[in-house]
């Protein structure tokens, strides 16, 4: 086991990192928001720790939070400017803003136009990746367990109740893309400083499509599916393309098909965790009572 | 205690007039029955007192603060609750979540005051299970919104309403889909709640349920207010009984609590 950690320890980290991305998706989706900046704001992201590593000569950690907190202003101006919009218009405004970025970093010198940036120090390590995983989780069961986390999930069902009760949908969906900045901001930054050298190849609407499908598959009610489809996915490709055989996309297109019409509303679908849950407590009957003494807690 | 002043509101869809001139005032402590015929604008009103839609003249008013041009989540705050002539839950939510969500604007306390966040949370799920019980809810709690018969669905719909501590209470046809025991329960309901010095605007095709419930009732037909007043006045006027009806009728509908739709 030990063993097959320190092998594939590059995949492990792009793994977590890649979970960091998918949970950028998850943000602005479960707030209603079809923001599909999130690769742009990665892209944000590499560049800002890039060149302020390697030609300012800050160390990474400067570098990393710079960067995720320039990529959680960079949606917040987003969002300023495409709130306007709704469904496919918001959606395809948020791609036109993440491809004009990525059009930028391929002209000017400061980003090293197509050739990219090399010579990045490559300090992300697992024990970097996992605390800052784990904080991340920690702060998305914070806010479902609260009233944000109820007020997040009205205004994705029906924005009219979201109103009528007060809650100011606007200044949520706000939040759900600084946070989506900050979280693909910081994956961007990680990345970098992983692979040691970036391009505006590496940016792609694959990537992005990717990331898509994990958030989707994953389920916009509960931070923990896309997660799960993350990792999950991601060995499974993984285990895929090294199993050396020819079917490895067809394997995986049914796998991802099963999953939606296994879970039509993703991995975090209440429905599935409540057979986990009833699988759980299988020996104690669940009762009226002990419901609301639960609710009440 | 606040009152709820419409002041000279009107409304057009192009070109179709949908309010007129309205004039109004709901008082703390009272219910007020909307009533007129369907497409009379009921609920246009409702939704133009909340922010749903905007008035084309005139001032919507909540105690001294005019509320008309305001987002709906601002009017909200204001103390202004509503239902929906359509049902409108979160069908995937518990119950117990349906209502409790209504208590938004009761969460206050700073995040990094946990101590107060975890109290304050406490709070509001013990006023959550109150209305439950007081709504004869309390059984179905934990049960999915969507799995409940149509009558408890309008009851939950009622309880996130009240939840909110209004000061102003809008209900667009608040007992349709209840059995006539159930309608009457709820109105003896929302006479004890108004009398907590709520201002409730009852919008009800149940004339019976009106009738016994409202302190005064107001008529709206084509837009316009044709008559407001106390139940007996109104039913006794012949412009409404025409309105009601289309025409001057033996079976109009009379003040005697007895007449039921």
């Amino acid at each position: 086991m030990l063993e097959w950690f320190s092998t594939n320890q590059f995949f492990i980290d792009i793994t977590l990192i890649n979970c960091l991305l998918v949970l950028s998706v998850f943000a602005v989706f479960q707030a209603g928001v079809f923001s599909l900046a999130s690769v742009g704001f990665m892209s944000v992201g590499a560049y800002t720790t890039a060149i302020l590593t390697t030609k300012e000569g800050l160390p990474m950690g400067v570098g990393i939070i710079v960067a995720a907190v320039g990529t959680a202003l960079a949606g917040l101006i987003v969002g300023l400017i495409v709130l306007r919009l709704e469904g496919i218009y918001l959606a395809l405004a948020t791609l036109a803003l993440a491809q004009a970025v990525l059009v930028l970093i391929e002209t000017i010198s400061l980003t090293g136009a197509d050739q990219g940036i090399i010579g990045i120090p490559t300090v992300t390590t697992t024990w970097i990746v996992i605390p800052i995983l784990m904080v991340v989780a920690a702060a998305f069961q914070v806010v479902h367990r609260s009233h944000h986390g109820r007020a997040i999930h009205l205004l994705r069902a029906d924005p009219v109740i979201a109103r009528s009760l007060g809650v100011r949908v606007r200044g949520y969906k706000l939040a759900a893309l600084a946070v989506s900045g900050l979280l693909a901001g910081l994956a961007g930054a990680l990345n970098a400083h992983e692979v040691g050298a970036i391009s505006p190849d590496q940016y792609t609407f694959s990537l992005l499509v990717i990331a898509l499908t994990y958030a989707v598959v994953g389920g916009v009610a509960y931070w923990l599916g896309p997660l799960v489809a993350a990792i999950g996915l991601g060995l499974l490709n993984e285990f895929l393309h090294g199993s050396g055989t020819t079917i490895e996309t067809a394997v995986y297109g049914f796998v991802l098909i099963a999953l939606m019409f296994g879970a039509p509303q993703g991995l975090g679908d209440p429905r599935l965790r409540g057979l986990v849950t009833a699988a759980v407590r299988w020996r104690r009957p669940r009762r009226n009572t002990a419901e609301l003494e639960e609710i009440r807690q | 205690m606040k009152s709820l002043r419409i002041q000279q509101v009107s409304k057009h869809f192009q070109g179709v007039v949908a309010l007129s001139e309205v004039e109004l005032e709901v008082r703390p402590g009272e219910v007020l029955g909307l009533i007129g015929p369907n497409g009379a604008g009921k609920t246009t009103l409702v939704n133009v007192i909340t922010g749903h839609l905007k008035p084309d003249t005139g001032t919507v008013s909540v105690g001294d603060q005019r509320i008309s041009g305001l987002r709906m989540e601002t009017i909200a705050r204001h103390g202004v609750a509503r239902t929906f002539q359509h049902l409108r839950l979160v069908d995937e939510m518990t119950v117990f979540d349906n209502v409790l969500s209504g208590r938004h604007l009761n969460y206050r306390a700073r995040p990094w005051r946990i101590g107060s966040l975890r109290g304050e949370d406490r709070s509001n799920r013990e006023v959550t299970l109150d209305l439950l019980s007081r709504l004869d809810l309390a059984g179905a709690a934990a049960e999915r919104a969507s799995s409940l018969p149509y009558g408890m669905r309008r009851r939950v719909e009622i309880a996130r309403t009240l939840a909110m501590e209004p000061s102003v209470l809008l209900l667009d046809e608040p007992t349709a889909g209840m059995t006539a025991a159930d309608a009457q329960e709820l109105g003896e309901m929302l006479q004890r709640t108004s009398r907590e010095g709520i201002a409730v605007l009852l919008i009800e095709h149940n004339v019976k349920l009106v009738t016994s419930v409202c302190d005064r009732l107001a008529v709206l037909d084509w837009g316009k207010l044709i008559k407001t007043g106390t139940p007996e006045d109104v039913w006794s006027d012949p412009a409404v009984r025409a309105a009601y009806l289309g025409a001057e009728d033996e079976e109009a509908p009379s003040p005697s609590p007895e007449v039921s739709q």
